[in-house]
């Protein structure tokens, strides 16, 4: 590797770990106004809203999976909301209190698994049932039975996920 | 199992957004 490719490399190492950080801010920021709303009554409304049986949250940090999974599961009739990242599935779940979430596990800021974990944990987003979609052919189920309501393995179908989809929301 | 988001997250705003067992988790971890 030449001096001038490394230092390219670095470049762009350090480019990206500042996005990431300058990304956490922003839903740092998120989420302290959601809190702040909350505060102001916001939960309280959203307590008294149902899930949507016909909401959907596909959150996988490439753009091409979400655009597609989005398009497929909005021709089938559902109403579907997108998210980059596992913090900004969590605040999108509090927000929209979709009745199935498609959770990419190996994301930036907040991992799959963790954002399931808080969505679980908090009263307002727990009921919402979250298909572990995954490309690590080794991922364990039986570790996180009480998280996810389905495990889908990359790479498949969007007509695949779409009956997943149909299958977990009439549970 | 939960390290990454008491970590994250104070149990202050775990508290405010509903998550009272990790918001007591992280109470007791910051020994408050």
């Amino acid at each position: 590797m030449s001096f001038a490719f490394a230092s390219e490399r670095l470049a762009n190492v350090r480019q990206d770990a500042q996005r990431l950080r300058d990304g956490a801010r922003d839903h740092d920021v998120q989420l302290e106004a959601l809190v702040v709303a909350g505060e102001g009554g916001h939960v309280e409304a959203a307590v008294s809203r149902a899930a949507d049986p016909n909401a959907v949250l596909v959150a996988d940090d490439y753009g091409d999976v979400r655009e597609l999974l989005a398009h497929v599961l909005e021709n089938a009739g559902f109403v579907v909301r997108t998210a980059a990242n596992g913090l900004e599935a969590f605040l999108a779940a509090y927000e929209m209190r979709p009745a199935v979430i498609v959770m990419d596990l190996s994301m930036p800021i907040l991992d799959g698994i963790n954002a399931t974990r808080l969505i679980k944990a908090v009263e307002l987003t727990r009921n919402a049932r979250v298909i572990a979609y995954t490309g690590n052919p080794s991922f364990d189920a039986s570790t996180t039975r009480t998280l996810f309501a389905a495990v889908l393995q990359k790479p498949a179908t969007p007509e695949v996920v779409l009956a997943a989809v149909r299958e977990v929301a009439a549970l | 199992m939960e390290t990454v988001l008491l970590e994250m997250f104070d149990w202050h705003t775990l508290d405010r957004i509903g998550a009272s067992e990790l918001s007591a988790a992280n109470r007791c971890r910051a020994g408050a």
